[in-house]
Formats: C-alpha cells, structure tokens, sequence
C-alpha cells in the first residue's frame, strides 16, 4: 500500500471523508502534518493540544481503512518522529489493532462531540456568572476536589471563558462555587468546553447544563459550532449533552505507545 | 426632555434592578455584570421571574449606554471589572418618593398603591396609602405623564397603575392580537374531552406508528425523564401517555411507572408495544392515588395538555399536586406559543382536534397558582423531525 503524504487541510477534511472532528479541530490555514490511505476514509493527523503536546489522530469514515493506515510503517515514523513514546488517538473499535501493533502505555477513553444548534435555554441559566481570572485559584482548587481528571487550567492561557453558579454567601460575601464551566477556542477556530463540574450536593438541579448552555449558546451563534471532549465512562455527562444537541462524531482511545514494536 | 424613553422588558428590568440596590446596597452598587445579572433574574420582588443571560444583559447594558440610560465605569484604579450605574432616575428628574414608585412598577409591572406602599419599604418610608396615592399623582399630572390609572375591573377594589416608559407585560399582550384559548371550552369541557377521545381512539394505530420511537430523536426529552425517573422518591404516573413512549423511557429508567391514558385505543397500543409494562385506561382530571403507596412520587405529563384552554391548566395541575407526594415532583412539557391548531386530519385519519399553544408565563404562573413551586423550567426549539413550535418544559415541585 502507498500511503499518501497530507500537508494541508483541504487533503485532510477530503481524505477523511469530511469528518468533522478534521473540520473543527484543525485551522483551515496552517500547515498540518499527515498521512492518508489512498483508497480514502482514513488519516492519520499530528494534533497539537494546549495541555499534552502532539498527538496523533486516526480518523476517518472507513474501519477497514483505518486499520489498515495503522499498521503501516510510515504511521510509526511519524508518531516517533520526536520521541521513543508517542501519543496515539484511534477510534474506540480499533483499540485491539493498536494493541497488536504497539507496547501501550497509559491513557484514556474519550469521546468527542460537536453541536451546531441552539441549546434549550433553562430557569438555571439565569443564576449562571461569567467568572473572572480572579477565580482562577477557586476554580483550581475546585477541580482538583471535584473533576481531578479534567483537562482544563482555568486562566492559563488567553481567551479563556469561565462561568459558573455560586452558591448565595451570607452576609453579604461571596459563596461557594456550586458548578463551573470553560470555553476557549481550539485549533479549529471554534469554541470547545472543558471542565464542566457540578459540586456532588448539588447535582440533579440542571446546574451542569445550564453551565453548558451558557458557554454553547454564544459560540453557536459565533461560529456555527461547539466542540467538547468527554471521559468515555460518564454516562450522565453524556445524556446532558445529547440533551443540549451535542453529537457524538467518535468515541477515541488514547494511549501513550512506545516505540518498541511488539510484532513484525 | 425630548419625550419619555421607551422601554421593553429587558430594558425595565435593568433599569429597574439597578434603580434597586442603589438604595438597597448602595455599599455595592454601582453593580458588576454578575451582581446586575442576579439582581435581574431574582426569584422575589420581579414579576415576570426571567433567566435573562449575562450575555444578553451586557449587550443591552451597551445599548442602554448609547442611549444615555446607563453608565459603564471602571470600579476603581487598575480594576478590571466594568460596573453598571443608571441614569434613568437622572433623566426623569425622580424625587426619591418618586423613584421609589417607579422602581417597582419597572420590577413588577402594574400594581394598587396599597400594594406599592408594603413593597416600597426598603426603598422609601411612605406613612400609609394615602401618600403613596399622592405621588402617584404627581407622576400622572407631570407634562409628560409618568404613571397611569388603570381603569377598574370587575370585581377589583383596589385601583391598580402602571408606568408609561414602555410596553408593561399585560399591555404588550394586549398589544398583539391576543388568542382566546377558551374558545376550545366554547361547547364545554365534556364535549371537548369527548372530541378529543374520539380523534385520539381513532388515530390510535396511525399515531402509535408514526411516534412510538419519536423518542430516539429526542435526546433533551430522554435526558428529563430519565432524571425525574431517578429522582422520584416513589411511583410514577405517566399522564397522557398514549402509545407508551415516554412510560417507557421512565421504566428504562428505573421508574416504577403506570401509564394513563382516556383513550381506550391509545391504551391498547401502549399494552400491546410494551407487555411488560402496566398501563390503564383513565382520565387524569379524575386520576386517583397510587394502588400500593399513599401518593405518586411524580407525575408526568408529556404533551398531555395540548387540548386544555389555558384557564384550565391551574385546576388541572392542582388536582395532581394533591395526589403527588409532599416534595413530590409533577414533570410535563407542552408547546408555547400564540396561537390555536385545528386539525382534522393527522397521519392519515380525520380528527377533529385543537391545538393549543400556551403561553409561557401564563403555564408558570399556573404551577404557582396550583400551590407548587416551580424548580426549573426549559424552553427549546424543535427538531429536525419535530413541529415548527417552541417547547416548554416544567418540573414544579408539589
């Protein structure tokens, strides 16, 4: 199999058969780094991430082809081309071919989503704040108790937006975070979410999708789409967001690989 | 002054907000987006309770500011939180007796002067009504009036007034052709009820075809009753259930569920689609207690009151509050909007069927009125395979 070399987005979007996890992830305009099967439905894309670096992205609309893209040895130079260990996402059916293939290492099963409509507007909604870098250590604090596995780093970079609901304080101070949420925008230009948490005593008031309404609505209406990414075992995070209009385009396993090939 | 501002119901509410806690917590004030925004959607002291975004109040704070009504400042050297002050108190020239009355009639649209007198009391001392009553006058006779007197209807003793800064919620309401939902009571309700079970017996088959798995494409509807499902503390009565879809999505849920329904047929589709489910045949104005518990841990009601005039939603809703467990929870959605359906054929089967779409605050203020606490409420827009309609969402705590 000749495999082909991708260097732009419209080869990726175009090999991938339109995914749009190529379509909102990447920047229409800078150069990218991939690999496609000649027979089309599958790519393998260099995905560069504020929190882990590059990672390699298998992607596409056909399995068959996507299996195959995985076990040629153009993929394993790419994926090594900066170090012994490299970060590998392939869709969850796949999990086993990458076993096959690679020694794996540590990771996480994920899925990604988008939606591209309005979210149903809630009475929560109204009790949401925009909450300023000056919440930054209150929000750390509060995902490190409360969402330890989160992606997020409230404030750590630019173009972040945080909301959330406070609980009332007395006497006039400021109370406790009962729920948070972040937006920022992604290498694809659109706004994707992260951290999303609902302090436990307050779960099951809609507080985790009136947060999630709140930073979808605007980036809609912005760009057309919101993007977010979810552990793959949080079945209620799941029903909110389908609840909301979230799709999810592909279910990933990520896993840290070394370079050590197990056969062939 | 070149005439008075007009002001719709967003801009009251901020102006009226902010009118507020300048004299309630001047110690805060001027306020943040955050503080604005809470003060805004505060579930007492407004009327319309709102969900306005923080978004949505930015964006009119902006144009409030071009209009000279509002004031965005810094709040103190190198901060770099925006404050909102008002200035409508300034431009209309307010005594504080005054501005008083006008705050209130910006937060909580018409109302008597005895009324006005009790809720101005951390907003201005005035001695008794008679006072209050006097400053009304001064406002209705200014050149520019800013206060009216409404004319007295039946059976009101007290005379009610409203401001003059722009569309109050029951005048915008009579603003536009406003629909007269009672029409669908226009032979009484038990010719209605009977049209109603003889279109949906009918319609049965037809219906349980096209809809039984209208829920899979229903991701917010199955996100809601699974929720309610899990958070009822005992048996569910799923109201109007016709085919049994959404009593089955409780179940799958973990509900203990009975569906009702007053059409016979609609009851043989449920039982013949989900056999292992329990379903009756029964009218939920005349539903009874659960068999094995002393109340039902919620009712559901899922598109159940599409034929109910708005008038009836109270009543209806109370009776179910009253065997709904204390805490209990009554869940039911229904779809908003200013109009009246008739349809007589749907799905291939002539019916003879109105649709009613509710007003949305009308729908809460209902829940209020049948002694049940609204806990949230949803509005959303349909889906690709839906009707063009707005759908509201309630779950009212009994």
């Amino acid at each position: 199999m000749r495999v082909l070399r991708i260097g732009t987005y419209a080869e990726a979007l175009a090999a991938s058969g339109a995914h749009p996890f190529v379509r909102y992830e990447f920047a229409p305009d800078a150069p990218l780094e991939g690999l496609a099967h000649p027979g089309g439905g599958a790519v393998a894309l260099v995905r560069h991430s504020a929190k882990r670096g590059a990672v390699l992205s298998l992607i596409g609309r056909r399995p068959d082809a996507q299996a195959q893209l995985l076990a040629q040895p153009e993929l394993a130079d790419l994926l090594f081309a900066e170090a012994r260990a490299g970060l590998i996402s392939v869709p969850a059916p796949l999990l086993d071919d990458l076993r096959e293939r690679f020694r794996l290492g540590p990771g996480g099963d994920w899925e990604w989503m988008v939606t591209t409509v309005n979210p149903p507007l809630s009475s929560a909604e109204g009790r949401v704040l925009e909450l300023g870098p000056e919440w930054a250590e209150r929000l750390i604090a509060f995902l490190a108790q409360h969402n330890p596995r989160t992606d997020a780093e409230p404030f750590a970079r630019a173009g972040q937006r945080w909301v959330g609901v406070v609980d009332d304080g007395v006497a006039g101070a400021v109370g406790e975070l009962a729920a948070c949420g972040s937006a920022e925008p992604n290498q694809g230009g659109i706004l994707a979410l992260a951290g999303i948490t609902v302090r436990p005593d307050r779960r099951g008031e809609g507080l985790g999708a009136a947060v999630t309404a709140a930073l979808t609505r605007p980036g809609v209406r912005a760009d057309g789409a919101v993007a977010l990414g979810m552990y793959a075992d949080n079945d209620s995070a799941r029903r909110i967001y389908h609840a909301l209009g979230y799709r999810t385009e592909v279910a990933f396993a990520s896993r840290v690989v070394t370079a050590r090939e197990r056969r062939g | 002054m070149n005439g008075l501002p007009v002001l719709d119901a967003l801009d009251q509410r901020i102006l009226g907000a902010l009118m507020e806690k300048q004299v309630t917590v001047p110690a805060s004030y001027p306020l943040s987006l955050n503080a604005l925004q809470t003060a805004c959607n505060q579930t007492t002291s407004r009327d319309p309770v709102s969900a306005y975004t923080a978004q949505e109040i930015e964006t009119r704070c902006r144009e409030l500011k071009d209009r000279d009504l509002v004031r965005i400042v810094w709040s103190g050297a190198g901060s770099r939180v925006l404050k909102y002050h008002q200035r409508l108190a300034e431009s209309l020239d307010l005594a504080n007796d005054e501005r008083a009355l006008i705050t209130l009639l910006l937060l909580r649209g018409e109302q008597a002067p005895g009324e006005l007198k009790t809720r101005a009391e951390r907003l201005h001392a005035f001695g008794d009504r008679a006072d209050v009553e006097e400053v009304l006058e001064r406002l209705a006779d200014r050149p520019e009036p800013l206060v009216w007197e409404l004319p007295r209807k039946a059976g009101q003793h007290d005379l009610r007034w409203m401001h003059l800064l722009g569309p109050t919620p029951a005048v915008a309401e009579s603003a536009e052709p406003a629909v007269d939902r009672d029409i669908v009571l226009a032979d009484g309700a038990d010719a209605r009820d009977a049209r109603v079970r003889t279109s949906y017996n009918n319609l049965a088959v037809a219906y349980a075809h096209e809809l039984s798995d209208e829920l899979a494409h229903k991701p917010f509807d199955r996100w809601l009753l699974a929720r309610i499902a899990q958070e009822s503390k005992g048996p569910v009565a799923d109201i109007g259930c016709g085919p049994g879809q959404t009593t089955a999505a409780l179940a799958d849920a973990g509900a203990e569920v009975v569906g009702f329904d007053f059409a016979p047929a609609m009851i043989a589709q449920a039982r013949e689609r989900h056999p292992t489910l329990t379903f009756e045949v029964g009218d939920y104005g005349r539903l009874l207690r659960p068999a094995q518990a002393s109340a039902w841990g919620a009712i559901t009601a899922w598109y159940a009151f599409g034929h109910l005039s708005g008038s009836e939603l109270a009543g209806v809703l109370a009776a179910l509050r009253r065997i709904t467990a204390p805490d209990g929870l009554i869940a039911f959605s229904v779809h908003v909007g200013n109009a009246i359906h008739h349809v007589d054929e749907l799905f291939g089967v002539a019916t003879d069927l109105d649709f009613v779409l509710h007003d949305r605050q009308d729908v809460l203020a209902a829940v209020v009125a049948a002694g049940a606490q609204v806990d949230e409420w949803y509005v959303r827009g349909p889906g690709a395979t839906e009707a063009a309609t707005e759908r509201l969402y309630v779950v009212a705590r009994a």
